[in-house]
């Protein structure tokens, strides 16, 4: 049998499986719901911090965490954001799976071959993105996998707008275009 | 400021194991996510289906 950490990749059913079986571990093991952004939050308020130690008395965002018993750490949910780096980027390693490419052609096609214009959108994109899953309390990973699996209401609603907006948004951007580039 | 050595090693862990599954199951790549929000590829929909 083949190694699987040198396939390039693995049925759908069989990745989602094996995350459902971490999620559980994770909340299980480490009372630790599988998540990405809460660690982009607190690494910017411990800059925060470091640059303005004041604003840990002025930002009333500091006095709120602490009072929930979540003051921004380095801590297990940060290191698993290293860990998903580490662990994609050894995944795409073994397998040969690596993209160089910093325009794909969907993108060439509708928006030209500009790198600094696919660059700079990208890094506002992100941004946003990280601004609407902060104002969400949680992103694809902590509501979308992490909550929706607990049932949590919040994290079905979220899911369920936020993958229409962002059908909606990648429609108008896009559109359904005859080429199939998948 | 800082968990436990043992909890940091025990999120690389689950980080990294997260990281593989998220690269074999594909919704790492661009035309996976912008295919599934273009109504075209179905893999994003499809790895979230048993969780």
């Amino acid at each position: 049998m083949k190694n699987p950490l040198t396939m390039k990749s693995w049925s759908p059913y069989v990745a989602g499986i094996g995350i459902g079986v971490l999620s559980w571990f994770a909340l299980g093991v480490a009372n630790n719901p599988l998540g990405i952004s809460t660690a982009f939050e607190h690494t910017a308020a411990l800059a925060e911090k470091a640059v303005v130690p004041q604003a840990e008395q002025t930002n009333e965002y500091f006095a709120q965490k602490a009072e929930a018993g979540k003051s921004p750490k380095i801590g297990l949910g940060w290191m698993l954001v290293a860990g998903v780096f580490v662990g994609a980027s050894l995944s795409s390693w073994l397998s040969g799976d690596r993209s160089t490419e910093n325009i794909p052609a969907m993108w060439r096609e509708r928006f030209g071959g500009s790198a600094p214009l696919r660059l700079a959108a990208a890094f506002f994109a992100g941004a946003l993105m990280m601004f609407g899953a902060r104002l969400a309390d949680g992103c694809t990973s902590g509501h979308g996998i992490s909550g929706s699996l607990q049932v949590a209401v919040s994290s079905w609603v979220f899911t369920a707008v936020f993958f229409a907006a962002a059908t909606v948004t990648a429609l108008v951007l896009y559109g359904r275009t005859e080429t199939s580039y998948v | 400021m800082f968990d436990s050595p043992e909890r940091l090693i025990l999120g690389l862990v689950i980080g990294i194991l997260f990281g593989i599954l998220l690269q074999k199951g594909r919704v790492a790549k661009f035309s996976v996510i912008v295919g599934q929000f273009v109504l075209k590829d179905w893999t994003v929909v499809n790895s979230n289906r048993p969780s």
